[in-house]
């Protein structure tokens, strides 16, 4: 059947395109040796084999806890990209795009400037606070229309009028507390720890369930809104509940992390290039390049000019400009 | 080998009460100028600072003001640069620190910080730099130089009121930044300086709530106007003064005619370097700089 298989797992039954699954698979493994020399990376001490022993407290204290925070927010901002590319059949979307990382960012700005003392834990429920009420507030305005351009385009004007907002925090915040609130914006996975990682892969778990679980709706529905009713796919429902994860897996991330720009938008890219198929093999591909590009990034800006640390948003924006031009010059005829 | 004492309990800036070393041996700064200049003029060597990164093409590591005040920097002592803006916090635990000290406005990770080592948060903005060189003194058992040190300070600012009798007069501290003038309660030590001995300031500057800045539009600049203004100009670059003036200028066209103060040649131009710092070399030398600069002079009349 057209390069498909069959596998049964119990009562379940899932149906594999082969070339695709071995693309993933491959993609899967060479994450997999890029995590381990990301692991055996010190900044100041060069590499040695995470196995070789020595080095048991940075190991897994410091860089553990940081390398599966950026394969975990990697693949929430792969995920969340992918979803919303989807939904709003726009290639140039991306997770800022319904103000979710504005509103979780501001969330979190608000916490820091005036509870500095507040337990890092909270910053991830005041992210997905700050995330999920905006997107509250865009539907209001958007009146319940959530698969409408309408819902998209109000999405965007809450997005701006947040960075107006962020934009005054900083220019009237103190300057010592400006720094801090830098460094976090630009993106930096240097605060990880295994609580955060335990939290992160939380939210990636049930973001990736909502997503995966309807994933097969979704190809329906990418054939229109017409077709896709007529074949008795709710195209409200699945919006919400892909919305509701793609708002998730963002706040979540952001939380985390802060803002890591490009992941979004270039992973679904990455995958279609390299795996293409339908949403079960976009998702799964935008996950697995979202995290080699945070990872790749994180590590990067770890380790090549250490112990100067460049955080993972500013290596991510250096890197995707050319992967971004790159990508538009391959896609030429389709953009 | 035994491991540290762990003596006694220390409540931090933030209110966290953390089991300290009674004397820490190995010391982490996470803020150059306000824990590692002030740790170093306490005579306590860290083992490793946060620092800066040369921006003239240099490219080298070095603390700020520290060669300047107090004749240390990375290249001169056994002291560990760990990064700049963000710190390495890899770098941190392979000096196996038995205390970190951060400053509350360079504060970040610090649940992993406190997991490589008990890690205390000191607040010299908000609370000012006797407030960290007493927390400091307390930490590292340096109670008598810190007094020896603030003795020297009292006894020079005494020299400096009976000389200039600063209640006479008003000062203004002001300084071009990023596209926008700043204005500070009390700028570091040049600000101490000039608070201590009395000096009087506009209206607009004493509205400021202590510790804080605003920035201010070109329409304003007269109320900032005083008997004297000082100018901190950043000597680091290798720009000098003239930059700082040229900043100025472009915010304000002909600036130095709405300033009495300038129109009489009392805007002063003063380091940054030694301005911005809290330490007491600093102090010293505002308070000589001040001194000089508003001590009587003979009058020259030309014929």
């Amino acid at each position: 059947m057209s390069g498909y298989r069959v596998v049964h797992c119990g009562p379940l039954m899932l149906r594999l395109h082969k070339r695709r699954a071995m693309l993933c698979l491959f993609l899967a493994l060479v994450l997999l040796m890029a995590a381990v020399l990301a692991l055996g990376a010190g900044g100041t001490t060069g590499w040695s084999a995470p196995w070789a022993g020595g080095q048991g407290k940075v190991l897994w204290d410091l860089r553990l806890p940081r390398l599966l925070l950026a394969l975990v927010c990697g693949a929430m901002l792969g995920l969340a990209g992918a979803t919303l590319q989807s939904l709003t059949r726009n290639g140039l979307a991306d997770p800022g795009l319904l103000g979710v990382r504005e509103g979780a960012s501001l969330a979190i700005l608000v916490l820091l400037f005036f509870l500095p003392t507040a337990a890092p834990e909270l910053r991830p429920l005041v992210g997905l606070v700050g995330g999920v009420s905006v997107v509250a507030v865009t539907v209001l305005l958007a009146r319940g229309g959530i698969e409408r351009m309408r819902f998209i385009l109000i999405g965007i004007g809450v997005s701006w009028f947040l960075s107006g907002l962020i934009a005054l925090m900083l220019v009237a915040a103190d300057v010592t507390m400006m720094q801090t609130a830098m460094v976090w914006l630009a993106g930096s996975l240097s605060g990880a720890a295994w609580s955060s990682v335990r939290m992160a892969a939380l939210c990636l778990l049930i973001g990736g369930v909502l997503l995966f679980g309807t994933a097969r709706a979704g190809d329906v529905a990418d054939l229109g809104d017409h077709l896709g009713r007529s074949l008795g796919v709710s195209m409200t429902r699945l919006a919400v509940v892909r919305v509701a994860a793609a708002v998730l897996l963002t706040a979540g991330c952001v939380s985390f992390c802060g803002r890591l720009g490009f992941v979004g938008l270039i992973a679904p890219h990455l995958a279609r290039l390299s795996v293409g198929g339908g949403q079960g093999a976009l998702l799964s591909a935008s996950a697995l390049w979202g995290a080699v590009l945070v990872m790749v990034a994180d590590t990067v800006g770890r380790v090549a000019f250490a112990p100067i640390q460049i955080p993972a948003g500013i290596v991510l924006a250096v890197i995707g400009v050319p992967v971004l031009l790159g990508l538009l010059w391959c896609r030429r005829d389709r953009f | 080998m035994a491991g540290p004492a762990w003596a006694r309990s220390f409540t931090d800036d933030l209110g966290r009460t953390v089991e300290v070393p009674d004397r820490p041996l190995r010391i982490v700064s996470l803020s150059d100028t306000d824990i590692t200049i002030p740790l170093l003029e306490l005579g306590v060597m860290p083992v490793a600072s946060h620092g800066r990164v040369g921006v003239n093409g240099a490219g080298a590591p070095y603390l700020r003001s520290g060669a300047l005040l107090t004749g240390v920097d990375f290249d001169t002592a056994p002291i560990r640069f760990i990064g700049a803006t963000e710190v390495d916090l890899e770098a941190v635990a392979n000096e196996r620190p038995d205390l970190i000290i951060a400053e509350k406005g360079r504060l970040a990770a610090l649940e992993t910080l406190q997991d490589l080592a008990p890690t205390v948060v000191l607040d010299a903005a908000g609370l000012g730099a006797s407030h960290v060189y007493s927390r400091l003194a307390d930490l590292t058992g340096q109670q008598v130089r810190l007094q020896t040190l603030e003795t020297r300070y009292q006894a020079a600012l005494q020299a400096l009121k009976d000389t200039v009798h600063p209640e006479r007069y008003t000062v203004s501290v002001i300084q071009p930044l990023n596209g926008k003038i700043s204005v500070y309660h009390t700028y570091r030590a040049l600000g101490r300086v000039l608070r201590d001995a009395g000096f009087r300031f506009p209206p607009l500057i004493d509205a400021i709530p202590v510790g804080g800045r605003m920035e201010i539009g070109a329409e304003r600049l007269p109320e900032i106007d005083a008997d004297v203004i000082f100018d901190p100009y950043r000597a680091d670059r290798g720009e000098g003064p003239r930059a700082d003036i040229a900043d100025m200028e472009a915010l304000v066209p002909n600036f130095c005619a709405f300033l009495q103060a300038c129109r009489q040649g009392r805007y002063v131009m003063v380091s940054r370097e030694e301005a911005i710092s809290n330490s007491y070399s600093a102090l010293f030398l505002m308070v000589s700089m001040v001194q000089a600069q508003m001590a009587e002079r003979p009058r020259v009349t030309l014929k």
